[in-house]
């Protein structure tokens, strides 16, 4: 029985724009790193998203990451010779993180979420409302 | 959300869906033995096994509802436990396990006006 209807692709949706978010906030936190596990500045990360089957008998098309890519472009070069990373001509490499790119990724995955968000309670209200007919 | 705070797994005496569970199996043995003291007419066999299949439908849908409230109660301790942080899955199971419940509480309304109604009726 499912009474809801479309609420687990909604869900998945949810789950999927939730992982954008996180992936946003995490090229945030590591804007300045300049040096991650393998030594180099950091690179920001992309998602990217795919259709599946699921639900009730697998007859709804969810979302989900389909995989976590590294941006390859190099970042900014400053001249900071005082720096701990700093190579032999005083120049470090910034991560490619651009602080104005990850809000504008962090409004549209949010505003994406709300739009899951407003899916799922129009279909719990039409679900409410249709009970009502018995009364 | 309209659901209470719902006993936990262990505590099965507690729960009010068995109540109704115990209802809807009242319902089955009263068929065959009504069909068998009239044992004449055909509609009446008809009726019985009619009954039979509600009282079926009904046990099935407490079922149902029963796991869909048990799961949403699996998914919001693994969320207030900090094992997963997905509040909307949470969320959502709550709210379908609410809806299915007022479901089944209107099937029962119906079921118990429509047994007033004949209560009511003048002989």
């Amino acid at each position: 029985m499912n009474f809801v209807t479309g609420i687990h692709a909604t869900s998945s949706a949810l789950t999927a724009e939730q992982m954008r978010l996180d992936i946003v906030a995490q090229n945030i936190a590591n804007a300045y790193t300049t040096k991650d596990a393998d030594g180099n500045p950091y690179q920001r990360r992309t998602l990217s998203f795919e259709t599946f089957l699921g639900g009730v008998n697998g007859a709804e098309k969810g979302v989900r990451v389909a995989s976590m890519a590294k941006d390859k472009s190099l970042g900014e070069q400053v001249y900071n010779p005082g720096h701990p990373h700093a190579d032999p001509q005083g120049m470090v490499r910034l991560p490619n993180v651009q602080l104005a790119t990850e809000m504008v990724d962090l409004m549209s995955a949010s505003r994406a979420y709300e739009a899951n968000l407003s899916v799922a309670r129009n279909s719990r209200s039409l679900a409410t409302k249709a009970l009502s007919i018995g009364k | 959300m309209r659901i209470g705070p719902l006993p936990s797994v262990g505590a099965a005496e507690m729960n009010p869906l068995e109540k109704i569970q115990e209802m809807a199996g009242a319902l089955a043995p009263t068929a065959p033995s009504g069909a068998g003291m009239t044992g004449a007419a055909m509609g009446m066999g008809a009726g019985g096994a009619m009954r039979a299949e509600f009282s079926n439908f009904l046990n099935k849908a407490v079922t149902e509802v029963e796991g869909k409230m048990r799961s949403a109660e699996v998914e919001k301790s693994k969320v207030l436990t900090g094992e997963s942080n997905n509040l909307h899955q949470a969320t959502i199971a709550s709210s379908e396990a609410g809806i299915a419940f007022s479901l089944m509480v209107e099937v029962r309304n119906k079921l118990v006006e429509s047994y007033q109604e004949i209560m009511r009726m003048q002989v």
